[in-house]
């Protein structure tokens, strides 16, 4: 970062997307409340909340969880991709809510404090049907609360990108203890198949994007789908041929794996540099991105570096590695080595000889 | 109900509590007067930015202590170009 961090980097897109976002939520918690009272008169309307809470945070958790993949899938939905950190607290409060809300509802009468009682209560591990789905909901939701107090760029620079990402992953732990929650509550409650089903829906929707996506991103990079991709030929003089200049449309790039990892090619006034595919914010895949402004501009959060240095344009102080090219006829070469993050490389000019 | 099972619970929860009350402390004297010692992004005080980020200073508030006793700031992530680079670099 080069310029101060505020709380919220606010601008137009992200107020329309928070309306949208806070205005669902809200009509979802009052329609899931209309609906509750209207087949069945006699429930308590605390009771009732928990649910509402509990349901959207697990909703919400699908969306977020979808939004990765489908932007691999189409580019359709990257501005989703752009907000999903919003989604991600918001998923967190109303699943703060509905812990808050449960705990106070079935532990607040004993002379143990309702934590206490939570984790004491039920101490079936070793039973399948009985088995405490509360831990399962309360493990989740210290994952979900790490992820949501980690949300501002302050954390990706302090973590670094890497760590914070790994951190992020245990959204998917989350998820698979949260499936436990709502599957083995259900069982436990004996309430209708429906909700066992629709889980069940949700998991393999869950699973199967996730798949195809992996499959994809290892097909483009000639990878097997589990295990390290092959390593690129390098010849003599230490260079690795990435393909055409006619692959690349003007101001666009291909991407090729060099050096272990992902190499982002553009072409750009009769011209090629290449560097490093990943995006030093949030390690976003600056090879699917484009030239804006003569800067290479990140699909995922518009970060931009100077295609020749790779360094962020003023105010900011981005640095990533960037690789020497050279043209033999209309063939890309890259160089199997990155030079140092901000080195300026002179591009390759097409046509020159 | 099980009164060991009890006393752990509870001695786990104490242990936490005191984690994040020593955490609550550093927090504020961390994002008042040392947050620029870490990160030169924190400029001004942009109080919504101070108060948004004492959640996670709580809870990471260790690794905070040990940078400012060794007067570091944030470092720069480690990927597999970064590291080949550096490894050229030193080897030419």
């Amino acid at each position: 970062m080069g310029v101060a961090y505020k709380a919220v980097q606010w601008n137009r897109q992200k107020f329309v997307y928070d309306i949208i976002l806070l205005t669902t939520v809200v009509f979802y918690l009052f329609f899931f409340e209309g609906i509750s009272l209207h087949f069945s008169s006699d429930l308590d309307i605390k009771g009732i909340w928990i649910r509402a809470f509990g349901s959207a945070a697990f909703i919400l958790l699908h969306v977020i969880l979808s939004i990765g993949p489908l932007s691999r899938l189409s580019p359709k939905f990257l501005p989703l991709l752009y907000n999903r950190r919003h989604m991600g607290v918001t998923m967190f409060i109303l699943a703060l809510l509905h812990a808050r809300d449960a705990l106070a509802w079935y532990h607040d009468f004993g002379n143990l404090e309702p934590i206490v009682s939570l984790f004491v209560s039920n101490t079936h591990y070793a039973d399948f049907i009985r088995f405490p789905f509360e831990a399962l909901g309360g493990v989740a939701l210290v994952i979900l609360f790490l992820m949501a107090a980690t949300s501002h760029d302050f954390w990706l620079t302090n973590l670094t990108a890497p760590v914070w990402k790994a951190l992020h992953m245990g959204v998917y732990l989350a998820y698979g203890l949260l499936v436990g929650h709502v599957v083995l509550g259900a069982l436990e409650t004996n309430t209708h198949p429906l909700l066992t089903l629709a889980v069940g829906v949700g998991f393999v929707w869950i699973v199967g994007i996730h798949l195809i996506t992996a499959l994809r991103e290892a097909q483009k990079d000639g990878a097997p789908l589990f295990g390290p991709p092959a390593q690129p030929k390098v010849d003599a003089d230490g260079f690795v041929h990435v393909g055409s200049v006619q692959d690349i449309p003007e101001n666009r790039a291909k991407i090729a794996v060099v050096a272990g990892e992902r190499v982002a090619i553009f072409k750009y006034e009769g011209k090629i540099s290449a560097i490093s595919n990943v995006c030093q914010h949030q390690n976003g895949p600056l090879g699917e991105g484009k030239i804006v402004d003569g800067c290479i501009t990140c699909p995922w959060h518009g970060y931009q570096y100077l295609p020749e240095s790779g360094i962020s344009p003023p105010p900011f102080t981005e640095k990533i590695p960037t690789f020497n090219v050279k043209l033999q006829g209309d063939q890309i070469l890259v160089s199997a080595k990155p030079n140092l993050p901000g080195t300026p490389v002179v591009p390759a000019v097409i046509g020159q000889v | 109900m099980d009164s060991t099972a009890i006393s752990v619970v509870e001695w786990v929860i104490n242990l936490v509590r005191a984690y994040a009350i020593a955490g609550l402390i550093f927090a504020l004297l961390f994002v008042t007067f040392l947050v620029k010692r870490v990160d030169s992004g924190a400029q001004g005080w942009a109080i919504g930015f101070r108060i948004l980020i004492i959640p996670g200073v709580v809870t990471f508030w260790p690794m905070f202590a040990v940078r400012l006793l060794r007067g570091k700031g944030h470092p720069t992530e480690k990927n597999a170009h970064r590291l080949a680079a550096k490894q050229s670099a030193g080897a030419s």
